[in-house]
């Protein structure tokens, strides 16, 4: 069930493109911050302080500046944008974070391509 | 050592590097011509982990001065005239498309210098297996190849590995167990990777990144010849673009003009000049000069490596993304009397995973189907953990009517004719590498793979046979010792001089034949020669 702080969130985006006359300020504040960062916890399957605050504000900027209005869609992106390290801006996609992403952070057995210390041959 | 002689190398890849090296080594004057720019492995593994699809030329810097194809655009440099797409990519960098190879260092089969006595088909090379030995040996101490010197790949060899063979990945014991035979079937695959501190390079760590970039030297790459000629004294004009040779009176080249970054022109002059710009580059200077091509084939006889892609979802957990990204390979149908009938081709095990579906795409699917929190955590893990896959590349045959033209109706960034390319694989490739998807099959039906999948999207990234090596003059460019026919103080040598492409990547063979050139030269003399100029 979505709680009304995450509609908030999931509906900001919608709001915004709805005022485009109007600059959106992409830094949001503390409150919406901890709201987004709980919604992404829940969604991502990651605890919530594991989750990078400084990519919490950049992908919220995305939802208020690119993402769809739908909030499904909504929630869809904000998962993909935590799993894949990519967000949506007014230019095309970029790449926010790599080794820190949740795919690779899902994989207990290796670090994302280019980073050492593997050990490979055994279970 | 006799009187120093000066050598002009056009192109600062492995092929370049490897005569310049020797050369200044012996105290002959080199001079190292390359378009593209130097590379700095730090900057380029944040390049690459900074770029939005991790793509084979996101590590690289580009430059006007060097265009070159792209995967993502294969229209990029090239004009791709059909009926098929030519998929050799090239990186024009100081260190050369070595960069963002996989290291994998197979000789060639003796069978592969003789395509056409022992089979009827293609040519074969004015060299044999025996006479390259000595060079593959002295190929495998300089890139350092690690390999597992008691195993017999087909090609005899004289000397030992410079190092052990590097630790296979867990996969391939997998594959090995599945099939009856697996451990006779499956060898480990020498590779110009150190598996123990070699050469001043650290061993390797495992980052699963060979392709597009080690990010610690721990593979070879060209550049570990370019510095090394540097210390021996040559010099590296990087950025720098050889627009054209020209033949003096006496027929012999006379003078290799060039362009800078900031626009300046300039010529020099030497006793000898050495192409080794790779298949395209090297073909179309020569054809921009028109020289060395009494016989016609320059540019012509293009090949590259028809390839198959295979992929499945082992019952199991291979765990990939954390070895080189192939260490064990499947030899048995590079040679032997098949190949009258259908393309040799080479099987390698894939390390990392699926071709573009890594865990962030299958992160991706989950989500939009649905999954969420630690149900969709868990099956990203799940999903990537158990995702196998084999390539296989399959041979080429020489054919004229492949091949590649310097047009002068478009031109590319630099200002010069953009390579037209005409290529068409042809049915005996074509044959092979349905061959090689048969076996996938039988390979992946053994390990009990679900969602088996066969795709043709692969590049090998070779290109190859655009100045053929041969006894003839009217029928190749260069002759056994990689000179011109036409032009007493021209050699070539690269991929390029392949008269038949086999199924080892040409990389080793590249080296050898390299190093032979340059020790052949080390005992030429000095001529007279004019003052180089700017």
């Amino acid at each position: 069930m979505t709680t009304r702080r995450e509609f908030l969130i999931i509906s900001l985006g919608a709001f915004g493109l709805g005022l485009c006359s109007v600059p959106v300020h992409a830094v949001p504040d503390d409150s919406e911050i901890e709201s987004f960062l709980t919604l992404s916890a829940e969604l991502t399957g990651f605890p919530e302080k594991s989750l990078d605050r400084r990519l919490a504000e950049l992908y919220l900027a995305s939802l208020k500046e690119v993402e769809p209005a739908d909030s499904e869609e909504r929630r869809i992106r904000i998962a993909e944008m935590w799993y894949t390290g990519l967000r949506g801006t007014t230019t095309g996609s970029e790449r926010t974070a790599f080794k820190t992403t949740l795919a690779w952070e899902s994989l207990h057995f290796t670090r994302p391509p280019s980073y050492c210390g593997n050990d490979w041959g055994a279970p | 050592m006799g009187s120093a002689i000066k050598v002009l190398v056009v192109g600062a890849g492995v092929a370049g590097a490897l005569v310049a090296c020797p050369l200044a080594e012996a105290g002959h004057e080199v001079v190292l011509f390359e378009a593209g720019s130097r590379v700095n492995r730090a900057r380029a593994v944040e390049r690459f982990r900074s770029s939005v699809d991790r793509g084979l030329d996101s590590p690289y810097p580009t430059s006007s001065l060097a265009p070159a194809p792209r995967v993502d655009d294969w229209e990029s440099h090239l004009r791709q005239e059909g009926p098929e797409l030519f998929m050799g990519v090239y990186q024009r960098l100081v260190g050369g498309t070595t960069w963002h190879w996989l290291g994998t260092a197979l000789r060639l089969l003796p069978e592969d210098f003789r395509m056409s006595s022992e089979f009827g088909l293609g040519v074969d090379w004015p060299i044999s297996y025996d006479d390259l030995e000595p060079w593959y040996c002295l190929a495998e101490r300089e890139l350092g190849v690690s390999g597992d010197s008691s195993r017999e790949l087909g090609s005899p060899r004289s000397q030992e590995y410079p190092m052990p063979a590097v630790k296979t990945a867990l996969v391939d014991r997998f594959f090995k167990e599945a099939i009856p035979g697996g451990s006779e079937l499956f060898v480990d695959l020498p590779q110009a990777r150190n598996s123990v501190p070699y050469a001043g390079r650290p061993r390797c760590c495992g980052s699963a990144s060979c392709i597009p970039i080690c990010p610690i030297g721990a593979k070879y790459d060209a550049s570990v010849h370019v510095e090394k000629a540097l210390r021996a004294g040559a010099t590296l004009r990087a950025n720098t673009l050889v627009t054209r040779l020209e033949k003096g009176l006496s027929g012999k080249v006379e003078r290799l003009q060039f362009l800078t970054a900031d626009g300046k022109t300039g010529a020099d002059s030497g006793d000898l000049v050495v192409v080794a710009a790779h298949a395209v580059e090297s073909a179309c200077l020569l054809l921009r000069s028109g020289l060395s091509n009494s016989s016609g084939q320059v540019g012509r006889n293009l090949m590259g490596a028809s390839a198959q892609l295979s992929w499945g979802l082992s019952p199991r957990a291979v765990y990939p993304y954390r070895a080189p990204q192939a260490t064990s390979g499947c030899m048995k149908s590079r040679g032997g009397d098949s190949r009258r009938e259908r393309a040799g081709f080479l099987t390698t095990i894939s390390t990392d995973g699926w071709p573009q579906y890594g865990p962030e795409q299958v992160a991706s699917t989950l989500i939009r189907r649905g999954l969420r929190g630690k149900e969709l955590k868990e099956a990203v893990a799940d999903h990537v953990s158990r995702q196998v896959a084999l390539v296989s590349t399959c041979e080429q045959l020489p054919n004229p009517a492949n091949r590649v033209l310097p047009t002068k109706k478009w031109l590319d960034s630099a200002g010069l004719p953009r390579p037209a390319v005409r290529f068409e694989e042809g049915a005996y490739s074509r044959r092979g590498v349905e061959e090689s998807r048969r076996f996938h099959q039988t390979l992946l039906g053994a390990l009990k793979a679900d969602q088996v999948t066969h795709s043709l999207a692969a590049d090998p990234a070779y290109s190859l046979g655009t100045t053929r090596m041969g006894q003839e003059p009217m029928t190749s460019v260069v002759d056994k010792n990689l000179r011109s026919h036409d032009h007493s103080n021209l050699y070539l040598v690269g991929s390029h001089v392949f008269p038949t492409s086999g199924t080892a990547p040409p990389t080793l063979t590249v080296a050898a034949l390299a190093l032979r050139l340059a020790h052949q030269l080390t005992s030429l003399e000095p001529s007279s020669r004019p003052v180089s100029s700017w």
